[in-house]
């Protein structure tokens, strides 16, 4: 299975270091030049692309038209988008997740604009702080749909 | 007409004062206030301080019942997002973007958007506002191949048949509008000085006819 990225920041390396553990293909998307020093140390060289997710050509570059899936994670919600945009509409990858930095965004990153799954992480987190805060004596023991129902 | 303009530079401050002008209801939204100084003093139209694809800035900016809307910041991937929301989820009949790559053409056709690159809509624009114009752009068909153009016959035309203009799959000399009445002539019919006609331009060829009535002398500006 192939997954690209797009964004080498915390979250986007990390996911790259987990996925290439467990044997995934994977290729990082990312143009910040003191970003990608990092990447190239900590990642492959064949797994870290230097370039602009955003434009179609180097998505092609990087392998999105053998891509499984698409994973828009830089720290920007209109790139996210946009990504996630021309994954679906030009590309056609077929499965598309997209990180979601500023809850106020989070109304557009629906399946309309090529987003199959949309990552809330302050949400999420936001929810889990308040969770511990008011059960003590409950605990999560899994999250199903986005984390929108609990067991 | 409602029309919303994201961005208040060069190009959105220039259409919001032309679309003022002529008495459309117009919004200007851009997260620099500074930036709505470019309009002028005299400007009619409403200024909201805020982002582009920001739900609450788009509804105060009545967004649910305009029938325009242009995105045009100086970021390509804003516009595009702004276009997006703009078309899918407010439903707005016009909606148009700025492009700067023009390799995405592609997505905004995907998404319903037609796409003017910056080139033709800066020489469309400059046109309008610094002369009264013989040649009119009144309309784009599709993702923008054909034009539909108005022009004032010059007086180096005069005496030429209505179809010396015609040009295989480039020019479509269609109707003919003498002393304000229209009609569809017979192609023999003979142009006289100060005759509107309409045509159906390829796109493409529209510099080839702006260059033809050029040289007969029809650009000059009015009054």
């Amino acid at each position: 299975m192939r997954v690209l990225i797009v964004g080498g920041g915390k979250v986007g390396s990390h996911l790259a270091s987990l996925l290439l553990a467990d044997g995934y293909e994977v290729c990082v998307v990312e143009n910040r030049s003191s970003v990608l020093a990092r990447l190239y140390r900590e990642l492959p060289t064949e797994a870290v692309m230097d370039g602009d997710g955003t434009r179609m050509s180097t998505l092609e570059q990087a392998g999105i038209r053998s891509s499984d899936v698409l994973v828009a994670v830089t720290g920007d919600d209109e790139v996210n988008l946009a990504v996630a945009m021309m994954g679906r509409f030009i590309f056609n990858v077929p499965r598309i997740i997209a990180r979601v930095n500023n809850p106020r965004n989070a109304w557009l990153f629906t399946p309309e604009a090529g987003v199959d799954v949309a990552l809330n992480q302050s949400d999420l987190l936001a929810k889990l702080i308040a969770e511990e805060m008011s059960l003590g004596d409950m605990m999560t023991l899994v999250r199903l749909r986005r984390g929108n129902w609990r067991l | 007409m409602h029309i919303i303009i994201v961005g208040c530079g060069r190009t959105g401050s220039l259409l919001a004062r032309t679309l003022a002008e002529r008495g459309h209801q117009v919004v200007v939204v851009d997260p620099n206030p500074d930036q709505f100084l470019r309009l002028g003093p005299n400007f009619r139209g409403r200024t909201i301080t805020g982002l582009g694809f920001d739900r609450d800035v788009l509804l105060r900016a009545g967004i649910e019942h305009a029938q325009g809307v242009a995105a045009v910041t100086s970021d390509e991937t804003a516009n595009l997002l702004i276009a997006f929301i703009a078309r899918r989820h407010f439903h707005v009949p016009n909606v148009v973007a700025r492009l700067f790559e023009p390799e995405r053409a592609a997505l905004y056709q995907a998404i319903g958007v037609p796409v003017v690159t910056a080139a033709e809509w800066r020489v469309h624009r400059l046109e309008q506002l610094l002369c009264q114009p013989a040649l009119n752009v009144v309309d784009t068909l599709g993702n923008g191949e054909v034009t539909v153009v108005e022009l004032r016959v010059p007086a180096a035309w005069a005496g030429q048949p209505f179809s010396f203009l015609f040009i295989p799959e480039k020019v479509a000399p269609t109707v003919l509008i003498r002393g304000g009445s229209a009609r569809i002539p017979a192609p023999d019919v003979t142009l006289e000085a100060g005759d509107i006609i309409r045509l159906s331009v390829a796109t493409d060829a529209l510099e080839d006819l702006r260059a033809r009535l050029a040289q007969a002398g029809g650009m000059e500006c009015a009054s």
